[in-house]
Order: C-alpha cells, then sequence, then structure tokens
C-alpha cells in the first residue's frame, strides 16, 4: 500500500526528470532535483497538493536552480547530449537542434516556456506559481518563441532539406 | 510579428523534443520517498492524487495525447492493434526483393515508395496487396495506406500510426492530380520526419500512371502539420531534395574534318550495362560500352514522359543517341528505383536508349577507356551533388581518420580542389587533383587520399570545389560532413 505515490510518482517522474533535463541540462542535476522535489511533496502530504503535477515541476524547478555551483558542468554535458532516439533519423537532429537553442534561453524564460508547453500551465497559474506578474508572461513566452523560432530556422536552413 | 497560434505551433513541437529526452530514471522502488518508507494519506487521496493529475494530463493537450506510437522507433514492430474497422487490407507482406511482374513488358506499379535518408529520394519496393484495385483513387488508397507500418509491416517506411486514427479517408483524381484526404494531422514528428512522410506519400501515390501532382488534406482541410502547410499539389520534383534543374543535353563529337576524304571509320558494336546502389547509395550507372568499331557520337538529354503512353514507361526518361549498333536491342524492365526499364533500338546504324526513371534528377555523362565506355550516371545524394562536382564516396556521416573520395568533376582545366574544415571552419588539410577530363560538359573521373591529423576529431567538413578562373571564387562547392573518429 503506498496511498497514491506509487502512481503518482509512475504518471508524474518521467514528465518532471525531462522537463528538468530541458531546464537544467544535467542528468544528474535534474534527478537529484526530482527525487528532492517529491521528497518535499511526500513531506507536505497529497492532501494540500491541488495540482500536484504543477507543483511539482514548480518545487523541482526551484531545488534544480539552486544547484547553481553544477552550471558549468552541465552545459559542457549539455553539449554531448544526445535525445533517446537512434541517430539513424535526422528528426533527432531537429529536435536536438530545439532543445539546444532553449537552452540559449535566459533562465526564466527556459522555465516559463517548459511549464506552459510541456506542462501546459495557463498564464495566471504561471504568474502565481513562479512569482512573475500576470501581465508579463504572454509577452515573455512570445519573447522566448521567438528566439526559438530563429534559431530553428537558422538550423533548417543550414540543413537545406528542402528546397 | 507572429501570431499567438504560431508560437503554439512551436511550442508544441517544443514540447514533444523534450518528450524524447531520456527519461529512464531512478524506479519508484529505489526512489527517496520509498526508501524513506514514509506512509501517510488514505485510499480517498490516491483517488483524489490520480484524478488530480488526469485533469492536469487534460489540460496539456497536445503533449500527452499527441504521443501516439508514430514517435516510436522506425521499425519498431507495433503491438497487434490492426482494427477490424480500418479501411485496409491487413495482410499485405513486403517483399525485399523485386519479384516477377505480372506483365513482362511493364513496369510494376504495385510498389509503395519509403523514405531513405536525407538528401536521397524514396526508394521502392513490390507490395502484393496494393494497385490492384479497379480505379486510380482507389489503387492510390491502398498505394498509401500501406505506407503506415502496422498497417503492411513494410519496411524502411517512415511511418508507424494507430490504424483507427490515422488513415486515408478518400483519393479523388481529378485530371494528373490526386487528392488524398485523411482522417487525423500526421503524427508528430518534427519538421525532418514531416518531410520524410511527405516524400514517401508524394512518391507512392504518383506511382499510379497519369497521376504526377498530390495534395493532402486532413479532412478536407488543408494538411498543416505546424512545420508543413500542404496548399499546393506537389510533384516528386518538389519533394526530392535534387532542387530546380535544368535541362541539359551533353553531346560529343568525334569526327573531324579530313582533307580530302576521311576513311570510312568501323561501325561500333554496342553492349550494355547497369547498376543501382552499387557504384554508390542512389546512384543508377548505365554504361554503353563500345565492343568492336569506333563510336563517332552520343548525344544525352532528359524529358518527362506520359506514364499512360507505354506500360514500361515512368515519369521521367533519359534518351542516349549513340552512332552504332546494339547487340541485344529490346526491353528490360529493371524496377529499382530510381531505375525502371531500359528500351533499346537500333535503326540505320544509330541506337536509342531509353531509361525510364521515377523522376527528373542530377545526371552526369563520363567517358572511360579501355574499352570505350559512355557512361550515364544518375542521382546520388543532393548535398553531395553541384552541377561540376560529385562526391560518389566518402557519403554524408562517414566515419574514419583516412578517406578514400572519389567522384566525377568537370572543372577548369580539370583542376579539382578540396579541403577540410572543422565546425569553425578551421582549414585542417587541403589539396587538389586532376580529374580525367576537365572544361567539358562531360564529365571526368578524379580519386585522391585525404589523412587527418591525429590530432583532429569529432565533426568536419569535406569540401570538393575549384577556382574560378575569372576571380579564383569557390565554384561548384560540394559540402561532405564527416566524423574523424
Amino acid at each position: 500500500m503506498t496511498d497514491g505515490w506509487r502512481e503518482l510518482y509512475d504518471l508524474e517522474y518521467p514528465r518532471l526528470l525531462r522537463a528538468l533535463l530541458a531546464i537544467g541540462g544535467d542528468p544528474d542535476a535534474a534527478e537529484d532535483a526530482a527525487q528532492e522535489a517529491f521528497v518535499k511533496a511526500h513531506k507536505q502530504g497529497l492532501a494540500t497538493l491541488d495540482r500536484p503535477g504543477a507543483w511539482l515541476l514548480v518545487v523541482g524547478t526551484r531545488e534544480l536552480l539552486r544547484q547553481r555551483r553544477r552550471r558549468r558542468v552541465a552545459d559542457e554535458r549539455w553539449a554531448e547530449r544526445r535525445t533517446s532516439e537512434p541517430s539513424a533519423f535526422d528528426a533527432v537532429a531537429d529536435r536536438a537542434d530545439m532543445l539546444a537553442a532553449l537552452r540559449q534561453l535566459p533562465e526564466r524564460q527556459r522555465t516559463i516556456v517548459v511549464a506552459r508547453y510541456y506542462y501546459g500551465l495557463s498564464y495566471d497559474e504561471i504568474a502565481s506559481h513562479f512569482d512573475i506578474k500576470s501581465g508579463t508572461v504572454g509577452a515573455t513566452l512570445h519573447q522566448a518563441i521567438e528566439k526559438l523560432r530563429q534559431i530553428q530556422i537558422a538550423g533548417h536552413l543550414a540543413r537545406g532539406a528542402m528546397r | 510579428m507572429t501570431n499567438e497560434r504560431d508560437d503554439e505551433i512551436l511550442g508544441r513541437a517544443l514540447s514533444r523534443a523534450i518528450e524524447t529526452l531520456d527519461a529512464e530514471g531512478t524506479s519508484y522502488d529505489s526512489s527517496r520517498i520509498a526508501v524513506q518508507a514514509v506512509r501517510r494519506g488514505t485510499p480517498f487521496w490516491r483517488v483524489a492524487a490520480l484524478a488530480a493529475t488526469i485533469v492536469l494530463a487534460g489540460a496539456l493537450g497536445s503533449t500527452l495525447l499527441e504521443r501516439p506510437a508514430a514517435d516510436q522507433p522506425v521499425g519498431t514492430q507495433p503491438s497487434p492493434t490492426v482494427a477490424t474497422n480500418t479501411p485496409v487490407p491487413t495482410t499485405a507482406t513486403a517483399s525485399p526483393a523485386p519479384t516477377v511482374t505480372p506483365q513482362p513488358n511493364a513496369i510494376d506499379h504495385q510498389r509503395v515508395f519509403t523514405w531513405r535518408d536525407f538528401g536521397l529520394a524514396p526508394t521502392s519496393q513490390h507490395l502484393d496487396s496494393v494497385g490492384r484495385e479497379t480505379t486510380a483513387g482507389e489503387r492510390i488508397k491502398s498505394r498509401v495506406n500501406a505506407l503506415n507500418n502496422a498497417v503492411s509491416g513494410v519496411s524502411g517506411t517512415f511511418l508507424l500510426a494507430d490504424p483507427k486514427q490515422f488513415f486515408v479517408r478518400s483519393v479523388q483524381v481529378q485530371g494528373d492530380t490526386a487528392t488524398i484526404d485523411y482522417s487525423a494531422r500526421f503524427p508528430p514528428s518534427g519538421s525532418s520526419g514531416d518531410i520524410a512522410l511527405l516524400q514517401q506519400i508524394v512518391y507512392t501515390a504518383t506511382e499510379e500512371p497519369g497521376v504526377s501532382r498530390i495534395l493532402v488534406t486532413e479532412n478536407g482541410k488543408p494538411m498543416n502539420t505546424g512545420h508543413i502547410l500542404w496548399e499546393k499539389a506537389l510533384t516528386r520534383e518538389d519533394v526530392s531534395g535534387y532542387g530546380a534543374l535544368k535541362n541539359e543535353v551533353i553531346a560529343e563529337d568525334q569526327s573531324r574534318p579530313c582533307v580530302p576524304s576521311c576513311p570510312s571509320p568501323v561501325p561500333a558494336v554496342l553492349s550494355t550495362n547497369y547498376s543501382v546502389d552499387t557504384l554508390a547509395a542512389g546512384v543508377a550507372r548505365f554504361i554503353v560500352q563500345v565492343d568492336s568499331g569506333d563510336w563517332e557520337s552520343f548525344t544525352v538529354s532528359g524529358r518527362s514522359t506520359d506514364d499512360t503512353k507505354a506500360a514500361w514507361s515512368s515519369k521521367y526518361a533519359l534518351q542516349i543517341k549513340v552512332k552504332g549498333t546494339e547487340i541485344k536491342p529490346g526491353l528490360e524492365i529493371v524496377d529499382r528505383s530510381p531505375l525502371r526499364a531500359i528500351q533499346s533500338v537500333t535503326a540505320a546504324g544509330s541506337t536509342t536508349y531509353e531509361l525510364a526513371l521515377d523522376d527528373q534528377r542530377p545526371w552526369r555523362v563520363a567517358l572511360l577507356p579501355n574499352p570505350d565506355r559512355i557512361v550515364v550516371d544518375i542521382g546520388g545524394f543532393a548535398t553531395s551533388l553541384s552541377d561540376t562536382v560529385a562526391v560518389y564516396a566518402p557519403k554524408p556521416g562517414d566515419s574514419g581518420r583516412q578517406f578514400t573520395v572519389s567522384g566525377l568533376s568537370r572543372t577548369y582545366e580539370a583542376t579539382t580542389q578540396w579541403r577540410v574544415v572543422d565546425s569553425a571552419r578551421r582549414e585542417l588539410t587541403k589539396g587538389f587533383t586532376t580529374a580525367s577530363r576537365g572544361t567539358s560538359a562531360v564529365w571526368g573521373t578524379y580519386q585522391f587520399s585525404v589523412q587527418l591529423p591525429a590530432t583532429v576529431s569529432g565533426n568536419v567538413t569535406l569540401e570538393v570545389y575549384w577556382g574560378s578562373p575569372r576571380d579564383g571564387a569557390d565554384t561548384g562547392l560540394v559540402q561532405v560532413p564527416l566524423t574523424v573518429r
């Protein structure tokens, strides 16, 4: 009997780990932060968590960004990182480009982009969870996406897969 | 300024990219909370936790719901989930080698084209179960549905989707255009995956004689994947990756004016040979060999063909006219993409060879000595070809420290230059070679070796080009990405 923790863990852990990996780039740091987030959630008790997924993301992100000393190592590791798909197919290149582009954004933009598009949180949720004025969420997101788009277009042109 | 919807599309693509990250983290049993073995809560909270997460999953929409089987690696066998209401036969079997066509004088249209590699057009294979229907629309439908690995088990296809969700609803043929209506948007696979799927569909659907343009819709609306908005009907040439091509004619004449009169030449006796994918990936080579006598002249040209006119013709043809007599004239069905058939006819001391091809793609003519051979090479990696330089080996992505580089070129005074640069465009090594011919429409052959210093490792680019005699600018540049290890 695990009181729902196993289910929650199986459902949320992979997603949280991917999100933290996308934000931070270091697998070890992501794993560490994800584990800590669950420990904190466990201490709080499920009863107090309205939306555990979002809560875990917020706490996990905070944990991750606290480990700033790991940053330099993380950036080096990211450069060598590969996605889990077989490399034979170049969708991988596309995705790797996209993730590399994400890493070029400032930390705050990166976190908001992941919360919005990977976790599907609303502007209001992002504003309240991440301590941002609700008016600036949309503008920050748009700025971030615009930069991603530019980087992505550059990648496409470089590969020239289509005329 | 782009709008919010465009942001949403890119955001989703990013979300899918994140989803591919390796998340094989700690299992629950080894997790810190399980190890702490602290128990709290009641069965009620267990339900509440699940309910909360399911609501969250619902809010995600694009993230979780759009993660169907198609995101699995290509070639993975799907679990047996083919539905009874699937509108396509499920008994199709892929045959690796071309099987005997029912009509020996016709090319085999019971085929599907599967994605191959970036820079190469798709390749085709025979499928017993497709293209037997009575109407063109039904034949196209069966071929295109068979592109789904979950339906046909066909190898090499870049499509694995739940056939209950993703299938061809209808095919309308009007003139040379077929409109294929799908039940759903393409399964998410990134922009590169969309391009692969687009190539497969256009080539497979246009295998139907008389059909050369394909429009794809989703429930009647233009197919929009976020990467590709399919607004106009596309031909094979639009998606082959070779770009726009000039119509070129390459001819050579050996006869010279003599005074007072020339000795009459010994008429040439000709024989032919061909290979597909032997010389290099994606390259078809056709050889006319002069067994005896003197060849006086030849002309090579290409043109689009109407594949409803002759059972052995396809979408494009190269015509090679040689002065001489072919020892074995007639028709040979090849059906190895892109070369589908070879027809040769000798009349009045001249032989015309017609090569039926899948599409218009770059081709080159070279002359080889001892015995004299007229060589026509078709295709190759798009990125390894320019209109004056073709690199056959190494192919993009090859790895090693020493490379033997070979190909064809037609450069000023036959001088073909090369260099290897690293990702910061620093020059690592360079050199030049002299091809067997230069400054002519006919290409020459070249071969040289590249040895990279022991200090170099990682991704590099081999560049082959020539210097313009006018200003020395790099001309005909071809870039081949390589890995040094």
